[in-house]
């Protein structure tokens, strides 16, 4: 439950808040164990206990800027307006895309996908950016799964491949994989034994018992001679050479995940980003299934965006696909490749982009950024960007975690609530989403009366 | 009627309906092909106790066989469609694929199929492959010296055996010169072949015998020796050999013109008579009557 | 006898034009084929909207302009033939079980995934997935021919059960990854990972390739199989030289996280 108490040394200053168990939304540990002390006056967070490092930057830089609530073409406009133009680009466009929403709450996400599928458009989420390759591997070899509640009580061995959680995620070891003590682990780290698998020595390093290091752009070529062990066959002798692993390391570390009681794989964008991309991922997955027939053996992707599971949870949930589902026939298709985000935008393929809480004309290849300048975009975010600066219609939202409320998604598929610690001026993703959504409505049901 | 010095006879040849097939087999070299052929073809002058028939048809040049390798083109005739796919796989299976670096193609577009490949492909023991190009399936099994090439099917179609010519001559030289010059040009003729040793053969038989359990026994109208001895013997006086060619042909046409072909070489020869072996035209569905083969010329 | 359809609107979005097929035309008179509806983006539109057609149905249809973005041409076809003077969009062929595909100039991602018989001919280069399955699915395609003149990327024949599928230039990774079975040909040389989790079928490679350490090296030989597939490429209009018809091919079996039973063939020049 969100509890806000004025605390005892408080009360000479009412204006200070504790929001205790408030969630970090800043990337997928979503940890939900924060306590934040408000400066109410200031609209700033001035303290935030348990936070990592990133998550402490995270609360006490947020502020309230002053900028407008919603601007078309840089024009500074009252939201309605901006929320019919909005809904007018949309209902004209033949192709209109949906494009980011990791950081948004479910709430918005699901309206999200009601635009889409009332516009007949086409919805994408980050992660076709980051673990798309995950969610086409996922689909092809399935999944062997856990909690972190789980890997927390009863993993002793963790294996990290393709991921530097020290600087990404810091809380993950220390919440969940290696110093925790759990029900089966009560010794915590002494229990557990750590191995990183990556192309250099990254500052998680120090934490792992055992560094594996594999050449460069070889981890298929890895994960692939560890299923043919498992399995009991031979590799190429020239295995080192290929990998940059000797074939001791590989025999010892697939004699350890064989006899370990509980192990998991976690996986970075190290290997999904990689060449190779949802092979690398689809390996691994492989390789947790295959070690199921010695002992239980988990593998779980460590995702980056606060909400980006929710992304996926929700569009699968309402459209049966985690990402690049296209509504253009009326009923959901998925192709990477063909309705992903960067793909159709490369092709030139959009004439219309509404881009929620993503900046792709930052981070997109060139040519998906030309064809984006090309075309109407509307954009929703808590911080002007480049795509919000450049967009036709930009939106200045509410900060979800912070500001809003709502339900987000841990990387293990967990929804954990929000608990915001201060109001702010602006709207939310899901209320101007929803005023997009109904003016729509409004739309289609005029164009069916005019066909009429 | 008299071609040149030679009495051709009016009679006519009865011949039987059988089914066919054409067998393609290849080889590295055309000396591999060769011994898989001659393997292949041994044993197989009469269905009577051979089961089955069979001879080469031709040599394939190395453009133009299925693979591009020296071959040699093969016809095997059988009674039934069941007993095709027997004698292929036993005679492919014992004496192609036996036969180092061969392979064995099917060699008749049309008609009905027997499985063949699909049979032989066992001895792969688990380990023969399938492969389907422009809608053929073939077969890899893997064999010690590499691998071993064969179709699927086989087609068959409905063919004919034991259209015939006699050779009588006064003196047993003449007769053999005028079968054995008689079946080489026979065998040019495409889609027909010559089951018998060089086409020729020296103990024409009859159907049935005094004996029980003889299916066929010497045919004694046609014995030199025992003229005089039967009552029913078919030979002028004078005659010292009778020599038949035996020629098996795909469709009619191709066995009228072989047997055409038969005459004429024969009377250039200068044989005696040129007769034909029947039944009295109550066995065979098939009729030749030389006449009428001299004269569509 | 065809019908010719020339694309003189050019499309602001991609088009999806599954009606562009022998069996959705023939019969059909001029202005009936005008009157086939079109998926243009989301809006429904008709053929007549973008296409001026010429004569009314046949069995053959000629397809001119540049039809890069006009998904879906030919497929589902079982018969009859298609002939695309210019480039064809994504999903060419798609699930076609007979007639013939031809390309004169370049073809996208996703040529006939999940056929299962037929022919498509493209003339130029294609784009990834080609002869593919699609996401999600088990098998790729089922039978039939695609015959690519110029380069491919990724994901050549993925997951493919049977069929033929030939490059003649480059291909990229993954190549026949997943394959059940079939036959794949890349003369131009090929990507890394070849036959990642073939369970059977044949992957030959005219360039030297680098392979997974999941393959085993068996012996060399002079595959007669592939002679035989060779003339059939030969007629095709591929070139064949005779190195590549009789020469020595270097056999390995793989992939061993699988069962063991495919082959990857790769032209030994010496």
């Amino acid at each position: 439950m969100s509890e806000t108490k004025t605390p005892e040394a408080a009360k000479d200053e009412p204006n200070i808040r504790i929001v205790e168990d408030a969630t970090c939304t800043f990337c997928g540990c979503v940890c939900d164990d924060m306590e934040l002390t408000v400066d109410l006056d200031a609209n700033r967070i001035t303290k935030a206990k348990n936070a990592c490092v990133l998550g402490r930057a995270w609360f006490l830089q947020h502020g309230i800027e002053d900028h407008p609530q919603a601007m078309i073409d840089g024009r500074e406009v009252p939201l309605e307006e901006a929320m019919d133009e909005a809904a007018r680009i949309l209902h004209e466009a033949k192709f209109p895309i949906t494009y980011g929403l990791s950081d948004s709450p479910c709430e918005a996400q699901r309206v999200a996908v009601a635009i889409n599928d009332l516009v007949l458009g086409n919805i994408d989420t980050t992660t076709s950016v980051c673990h798309g390759p995950s969610g086409i591997a996922f689909q092809g070899v399935g999944e062997s799964t856990s909690t972190l509640g789980e890997v927390k009580n009863r993993a002793d061995l963790v294996i990290y491949w393709g991921g530097n959680p020290a600087e990404s995620h810091p809380r993950h070891f220390t919440r969940y994989t290696v110093t925790p003590k759990g029900r089966y682990i009560p010794n915590g780290k002494k229990d557990r034994y750590v191995v990183l698998i990556d192309v250099r020595k990254t500052p998680s390093a120090p934490v792992a018992d055992q560094l594996i290091r594999v050449k460069p752009g070889r981890d298929f070529e890895l994960l692939w001679a560890l299923r043919a062990l498992v399995r009991g066959r031979d590799v190429d002798p020239d295995i080192e050479k290929i990998t940059g692993v000797s074939r001791e390391v590989l025999d010892e570390l697939v004699e350890r995940m064989k006899n370990c009681n509980f192990g998991v794989l976690f996986f970075g964008m190290g290997l999904t980003m990689t060449r190779g991309r949802h092979f690398n991922s689809g390996a691994l997955l492989a390789l947790a299934t295959d070690l199921n027939k010695y002992t239980h053996f988990v593998a779980k992707p460590v995702r980056g965006h606060g909400n980006v599971t929710g992304a996926d949870n929700v569009v699968s949930w309402q459209t049966g696909y985690p990402f690049g589902v296209n509504f253009h026939r009326g009923y959901p298709r998925f192709n990477p490749g063909e309705y992903t985000t960067v793909d159709l935008l490369a092709r030139g393929d959009a004439d219309a982009a509404l881009m929620i809480a993503t900046d792709p004309a930052s981070n997109f290849p060139k040519r998906a950024i030309e064809h984006l300048k090309k075309i109407p975009v509307i954009s929703l975010d808590a911080k002007p960007t480049y795509t919000s600066r450049q967009a036709r219609v930009a939106f200045m939202v509410a900060t979800y975690g912070i500001n809003t409320g709502g339900t987000v998604y841990r990387m293990d598929d967990v929804p954990i609530t929000l608990r915001p610690a201060f109001d702010s001026p602006f709207p939310t993703d899901e209320e101007v989403l929803t005023g997009i959504h109904t003016r729509l409505k409004k739309l289609r049901a005029n164009g069916r009366k005019k066909a009429a | 009627m008299r071609v040149g010095k030679t009495e051709v006879v009016d009679t006519f040849a009865e011949a039987f309906g059988m089914w066919g097939a054409r067998v393609i087999i290849t080889a590295d070299t055309k000396n591999w092909a060769r011994a898989a052929a001659q393997s292949f073809t041994g044993f197989a002058t009469s269905v009577i106790r051979c089961k089955c028939e069979a001879a080469v048809e031709c040599e394939i040049s190395d453009t133009d066989t299925p693979d591009l390798r020296p071959g040699i083109s093969v016809l095997l005739f059988a009674m039934s469609e069941k007993d095709m796919s027997a004698r292929l796989v036993e005679r492919i299976g014992q004496c192609v694929m036996t036969c180092p670096t061969t392979a064995c193609y099917n060699g008749l577009e049309n008609g009905t199929t027997v499985p063949v490949g699909q049979r032989l492909r066992f001895f792969g023991d688990g380990h023969q492959i399938a492969k389907v190009v422009g809608g053929r399936k073939f077969w890899r099994i893997p064999i010690m010296g590499g691998e071993f090439l064969v179709d699927d099917v086989f087609g068959v179609q409905p063919a004919i055996g034991g259209g015939n010519l006699l050779m009588l001559g006064r003196s047993g030289r003449t007769a053999l010169r005028a079968a054995s010059g008689a079946a080489d040009a026979m065998r040019d003729v495409a889609g027909v072949f010559l089951p018998f040793p060089q086409g020729v053969v020296g103990s024409g038989s009859k159907v049935g015998s005094r004996y029980k359990g003889m299916i066929a026994s010497t045919n004694e109208a046609y014995c030199p020796t025992l003229r005089g001895r039967v009552e029913n013997s078919a030979l002028p006086e004078g005659i010292a050999a009778v020599y038949e060619v035996v020629v098996n042909g795909l469709d009619e046409n191709a066995l009228r013109e072989a047997m055409r072909r038969g005459i004429q070489a024969a009377a250039e020869r200068g044989v005696d008579y040129v007769s034909a072996g029947n039944y009295g035209g109550t066995l065979g569905q098939y009729k030749f009557h030389l006449y009428e083969l001299l004269e569509s010329n | 006898m065809h019908t010719e359809l020339e694309l003189t609107t050019a499309p602001e979005v991609p088009i999806e034009a599954e009606c562009l097929s022998p069996a959705k035309i023939k019969g059909l008179s001029q202005s009936g084929i005008e009157h086939l509806a079109m998926m243009h983006g989301n809006r429904k539109v008709r053929v007549g909207d973008f296409f001026r057609v010429t004569g009314n149905g046949q069995s053959s249809l000629r397809l001119e302009g540049d039809l890069s973005r006009v998904k879906y041409i030919g497929a589902g076809m079982k018969e009859g033939e298609v002939r695309v003077n210019g480039s064809a969009g994504m999903h060419l062929g798609a699930g076609m079980s007979g007639g013939v595909i031809r390309v004169s100039g370049d073809a996208s991602d996703w040529v006939g995934p999940e056929m299962s018989g037929g022919r498509i001919e493209v003339m130029g280069n294609a784009g990834h997935m080609v002869g593919s399955a699609y996401r999600g699915q088990r098998v790729g395609i089922m039978g039939g021919e695609i015959l690519i003149h110029g380069n491919v990327k990724n994901e050549l024949g993925s997951a493919m059960r049977r069929g033929l599928i030939a490059v003649g230039g480059q291909a990229g990774d993954f190549v026949g990854v997943n394959m059940r079975a079939g036959t794949i040909v890349v003369m131009g040389g090929m990507g890394i990972r070849a036959g990642a989790g073939m369970v059977r079928g044949s992957i030959i490679s005219f360039e030297p390739v680098e392979l997974l350490p999941t393959f085993t090296y068996s012996c060399w030989l002079r595959p007669t199989f592939l002679r035989f597939y060779l003339c059939h490429l030969g007629q095709s209009g591929f070139e064949i030289d005779d190195d590549h018809m009789g020469g020595r091919y270097r056999r390995y079996c793989g992939d061993s996280v699988e069962e063991n039973r495919g082959e990857i063939l790769v032209f030994d020049s010496r």
